[in-house]
């Protein structure tokens, strides 16, 4: 397959110009995550389908009154948001007994599992919690003091200066 | 959380009416994403993508509106 490196940017400029090409070049990058999440919410294929689908379709026609500074990314996952709460919306009124609203999208809401979604990125273990350096004052004492008997006070300042510049970094 | 407060907290959410505590449980469970990945085949992939386009194409009528021009080696060769 051939592959287009054109920055987003560049391409939704062209879609002012009407060009279809610039058009599915977008489609082909950002269909599918926009895809695989509609299903990871509906946990239905054909919805997916369908949100995918409209939400290009609104992008084709709203093409001429996008914004200045226009983040695709952003406008897309928005899209997919909102339609993927109408498309529940819709299926509760509809179809009320639906099992999967029942078994697999309504347990979703529930605190516990609403839970993951506030829970703070994991510090990347690769490097020490800047914590676990800490040191009793004792240590950094003696420590301190060996320093300044080897390189003297001026050589202990310039350490602390380049620890606390590396622990600020 | 029952099938009817759902519905009501929903129809809010999209009318724009939603307290600060049920946009937030809303816009929560949309942020959640889920590892585990899609399962499908590399061929499965490329003709659904191909399916969604022709959708999209029937539903905007892009291509009769704006046909695609031809490169111009195709225009000499009448390809």
């Amino acid at each position: 397959m051939r592959r287009n490196f054109t920055p987003d940017q560049e391409l939704v400029d062209q879609l002012l110009s009407d060009d279809t090409n610039a058009f599915e070049e977008l489609y082909r990058r950002y269909w599918y995550s926009l895809y695989s999440y509609s299903i990871s919410k509906l946990k239905s294929t054909s919805d997916a389908k369908r949100i995918v689908r409209n939400v290009f379709v609104s992008l084709w026609n709203e093409r001429n009154r996008l914004p200045v500074n226009f983040s695709l990314s952003s406008y897309l996952y928005s899209e997919v948001r909102s339609e993927v709460i109408k498309c529940v919306n819709t299926k509760i009124e509809t179809e009320p007994e639906n099992s999967v609203i029942e078994n697999q999208i309504l347990p979703g809401f529930n605190t516990t599992e609403l839970y993951k979604a506030r829970r703070p990125v994991t510090h990347n273990t690769i490097y020490p919690k800047p914590g676990r350096l800490r040191l009793s004052v004792t240590t950094i004492a003696q420590k301190e003091s060996w320093f300044e008997k080897q390189y003297g006070r001026t050589g202990l300042k310039g350490l602390k200066h380049v620890l606390q510049t590396m622990l600020n970094f | 959380m029952k099938t009817e407060i759902l519905h009501k907290k929903l129809t809010r959410y999209i009318d724009g009416h939603a307290l600060p505590a049920e946009t937030k449980q809303i816009q929560n469970w949309l942020s959640i994403v889920d590892k585990s990945e899609l399962q499908m085949s590399e061929n499965d992939k490329i003709t659904l993508e191909e399916e969604i386009l022709a959708e999209i194409q029937a539903y905007t009528a892009y291509p009769l509106l704006f046909p695609k021009s031809k490169p111009w080696w195709h225009r000499i060769t009448g390809a």
